[in-house]
């Protein structure tokens, strides 16, 4: 119980230093603004309307088609074949605020027209406040559903990269090079059945063709059990036969360094548009799980630094003394040490994700499924004429995005302690 | 220092050797057919028959070395053939593959897909003038046959098939002897599958001579193989990419570092001043400005002829040809790469310039310097010979990091500000799939970064003979 107020009083210490500072709290603020636009973007930026009067009954096409992208409803194709809501005859309607959809394309304003030229509406409840791009599609509802889309994506990438970053650079910098001590008959049994797990999972024998995710995935699983399950009796009857057998210290800690000197070696963003080239399908969603992995490389060095300094420290030593598992040293006394460093990370990492997004949309890489930030400034790429609301709304919303996670990161990091 | 040097190179050589496989490695991953990426056109212009197709891809793929195994190796189920890398077409390839892996039984399921193949063939060796509905829809049947990979679905075409051939007593007196010969292997096949084997793992030696061993010694020999584009040499066209995008980097870094000192070094020593203040306040927002959108308000602004600032072109370099004087040639570069280079300082120097303020700082408060400042050492001296040194040595290791990053960051702006550098080539090539110009290119970066690295390492020995005489350091 004690301990328990111990850890809150930390982190209510933290939290009140990074109040005390006005940049920290307008970090937050205006992160807790995006976030908001984030969550409400489909429902001020629809072209589906909330509410519409057809034959004496009352419908809500945006609720509905919500409930259909959940795979709840089905979208009633009898009644609403086209999406061509303002020509519809109706006893009533009302839209959204931004009567787009991200990707509703705007047959008469096509070629971007901005937001003081000549637009062709029915009235100005129907005006391109932020103008068109060229295919016609509403730079405001992009703006917001961009909003939606860098966190989403950010958060991706981020999520990817610490988990990656933190399971290598947490086992290197918690092991080191003499920490892990293995029996040989453990590491004899792992490299014999190696070569057989790794044939099992990459051919799936046994899986038909066409198989789900899912399917796959089980039988993945079973043939890593079958797998642990063979290592551990032949380490036990091995153990058995040979006792005295011995230990082997895994230089863990210069293995997996060795390994990430490799990534770093290779510039960042060539290895990035390299692995990109290696997918069937390159969506926004999977280029930002490659750069996830990709940026995994410097999380792990950095965490890694972090937990070589936990290692040092005299309640770790205790630990080891009082014969803790490795498994409890890690989660419950190195990790909560190193999170306050992880945080002011995983906040940098954001800004850096949302860059980098934006610069593979600009440079034209992958399908560009969705509409971001990065999409809309991509449309500028080769023009020859400007079209300044292109370039204005978006690179402000990710100036202040990245401003927003860079201020967070440095409060954060003051909060902590760490300067 | 020379002995030093060699034990840093061969340190970085595992580092270069893991970076050339993974190369391979991703090379042989991407989506796609390289013999037919490679002959696109010629592809195209064939005449579609069947045994002419087969005949072309043979002599294309032996010509670019892709009819050899890809490793030393292989590791596949014993069920798999060894000559697997032989079939023509990627995609036929794979339909195979997933006929086999439903069914195991390697040589009963070549047959049926052969005498499938034999069955197009007598299909388009019948005479023109005997065209018939019952044909084209037999060829159209055999073209679905040869794509599916469902060997329960294979069964209802076949059906479909035998109801076809004798609509027209010409394609029955063609086609029926080779049909019958394609039911019987289906149904050889179906009675005989043999799973077991897809479950027994077989190694099997494939030999020096295969596209591993060839592609990895071209690697090392600078010989990066054929782009697809064009049939032209890979590494002729990354040498031309690369002088300009070593062009802008020149005037960029040595710009970037010297303003990052003097800045950096009168923030540290002005601490807390106004001048301090706003400048650290400037570099926060420049620092927090995406360079690509500097990039491209920059050459909005400066190239639009409305507002008068008709500086840099659009279509940037590609305006130069061979013919042009060298005083135009200078002219316009410059023109065009003051902008450029400008947007490739900014984000270096930023992080240089902090990077530069804190360790000055301090550099500032040892007790060194508070001996020479005791001493009567003029401040100037103080700054510069006592301080700056020992403060220098983070931005040393950053020229590690940073070059690449500068690579990256080369990338945009010559994409941008259409400069034919090496990012805009790669760039280009992965447009136009162009995979060895991209792999190329892959390890060219790879390979410059890990010069930065070892340059790094040399400059840190010569500058600090601690690190040289360091007994630990040279065991690492």
């Amino acid at each position: 119980m004690k301990k328990r107020q111990g850890i809150n009083s930390y982190w209510r210490n933290v939290w009140q230093r990074f109040r005390a500072r006005s940049a920290g709290r307008l970090a937050l603020r205006s992160l807790l603004v995006f976030v908001l636009i984030a969550l409400i973007s489909p429902f001020v930026a629809n072209e589906r309307p909330w509410y519409i009067k057809v034959d004496g009954k009352s419908y809500s096409p945006l609720l509905h088609g919500i409930l259909v992208d959940l795979g709840v409803a089905r979208w009633p194709e009898v009644l609403f074949p086209t999406e061509d809501w303002a020509e519809k005859t109706h006893q009533g309607i009302a839209f959204t605020l931004i009567p787009y959809s991200p990707g509703s394309i705007d047959h008469k304003n096509l070629n971007a027209r901005g937001p003081f030229e000549r637009q062709r509406v029915e009235s100005w409840r129907f005006w391109h406040w932020l103008g068109t791009d060229k295919t016609g599609r509403d730079v405001a509802a992009g703006m917001l559903h961009g909003t939606r889309m860098a966190l989403w994506l950010g958060c991706i990438m981020v999520g990817i990269a610490i988990l990656m970053g933190l399971f290598l650079g947490g086992i290197a910098g918690y092991f080191g090079d003499q920490g892990l001590i293995v029996p040989k008959s453990r590491i004899w049994a792992i490299l014999l059945f190696l070569p057989f797990l790794l044939f099992y999972l990459a051919y799936l024998p046994g899986v038909a063709e066409g198989a789900s995710a899912w399917t796959r995935g089980s039988q993945a699983l079973f043939y890593l059990v079958v797998y642990l399950i063979l290592v551990f009796l032949l380490d036990r009857l091995l153990f058995l036969l040979l006792p005295k057998l011995g230990h082997y210290v895994v230089p863990l800690d210069t293995l997996l360094m060795r390994l990430l000197e490799v990534v770093d070696a290779i510039p960042s963003i060539i290895l990035v548009l390299a692995l990109i080239a290696t997918l069937q399908q390159p969506t926004t969603t999977y280029m930002m799980v490659v750069v996830g992995i990709v940026s995994s490389a410097s999380v792990a060095r950095f965490v890694r630094a972090e937990f070589l300094k936990v290692r040092q420290q005299t309640y770790m030593e205790a630990g080891r003394a009082l014969g803790f598992t490795h498994l409890r040293l890690l989660f419950r006394h190195a990790l909560p040490n190193a999170l306050g460093p992880l945080l002011v990370l995983l906040s940098f990492s954001m800004a850096t994700a949302i860059v980098t997004e934006s610069t593979l949309s600009i440079l034209g890489i992958g399908s560009p499924d969705r509409v971001t930030w990065g999409s809309i400034l991509g449309e500028l790429r080769g023009q020859h004429q400007i079209e300044w609301w292109l370039a204005l709304f978006p690179g402000l919303a990710i100036f202040f995005t990245v401003l927003t996670f860079k201020y967070l990161s440095e409060g954060l990091s003051e909060a902590l302690g760490e300067k | 220092m020379l002995r030093y040097f060699f034990k840093r190179l061969l340190l970085f050589a595992p580092t270069l050797l893991v970076a050339l496989v993974l190369t391979f490695g991703l090379s042989r991953l991407v989506p796609g057919d390289p013999v037919e990426e490679a002959n696109a056109e010629e592809f195209e212009r064939s005449t579609q028959s069947e045994a002419e197709l087969l005949r072309m891809y043979r002599s294309r793929s032996a010509r670019m070395g892709l009819d050899k195994p890809v490793f030393y190796f292989a590791f596949h189920p014993a069920a798999y053939p060894d000559t697997l890398y032989k079939i023509p077409f990627r995609n036929r390839r794979e339909v195979l593959m997933k006929l086999l892996r439903q069914n195991g039984n390697w040589p009963a399921v070549e047959a049926y897909y052969e005498s499938l193949g034999q069955l197009k063939k007598e299909l388009q060796c019948m005479p023109v003038k005997w065209n018939s509905v019952a044909r084209s829809s037999l060829g159209q049947v055999i073209n679905t046959l040869q794509f599916s990979n469902d060997l329960g679905v294979a069964q209802l075409h076949l059906k479909k098939m035998a109801a076809l051939i004798p609509q027209d007593s010409m394609l029955q007196q063609a086609t029926f002897p080779t049909y019958q010969q394609l039911r019987k292997s289906y149904d050889f096949l179906m009675a005989h599958p043999q799973k077991a084997k897809l479950y027994r793992p077989a190694l099997v030696w494939q030999g020096f001579d295969n596209q591993f061993h060839q592609t990895f010694w071209g690697y090392l020999q600078g010989n990066l193989g054929q782009s697809y584009e064009d049939g032209k040499p890979v590494s002729a066209k990354i040498g031309r990419a690369l002088s300009w995008t070593l062009l802008i980097n020149i005037f960029a870094l040595p710009i970037a570092y010297l303003l990052a000192i003097f800045i950096g070094v009168r923030m540290a020593v002005q601490h807390g001043s106004k001048f301090d203040k706003r400048t650290n306040a400037i570099l926060f927002g420049l620092y927090a400005m995406p360079s690509f959108w500097v990039a491209l308000v920059l050459l909005v602004v400066f190239s639009n002829p409305d507002w008068g600032m008709n500086f840099v072109s659009i279509t940037g370099m590609m305006d130069l040809d061979k013919n042009s004087s060298w005083s135009t040639w200078l002219s316009v570069s410059f023109r065009q790469l003051i902008i450029p280079i400008l947007c490739l300082i900014y984000p270096a120097m930023t992080v240089l310039t902090r990077q530069m303020r804190s360790t000055m700082m301090v550099a500032l408060k040892q007790d060194f310097v508070r001996t020479a400042r005791a001493k009567g050492v003029g401040e100037n001296e103080v700054i510069w010979q006592h301080a700056f040194p020992n403060a220098a040595f983070p931005l040393i290791t950053s020229f590690g990091s940073l070059l690449p990053e500068m690579v990256a960051g080369s990338l945009l702006v010559e994409n941008i500000f259409n400069i034919p550098g090496m990012g805009h080539l790669m760039v280009d090539a992965m447009g136009t799939q162009d995979w060895p110009v991209v792999f190329g290119i892959m390890l060219l970066g790879t390979f410059l970064s890990i010069v930065g690295l070892v340059l790094v390492d040399l400059a840190y020995a010569w500058l600090d003979p601690r690190v040289r005489f360091d007994r630990s350091n040279l065991s690492v």
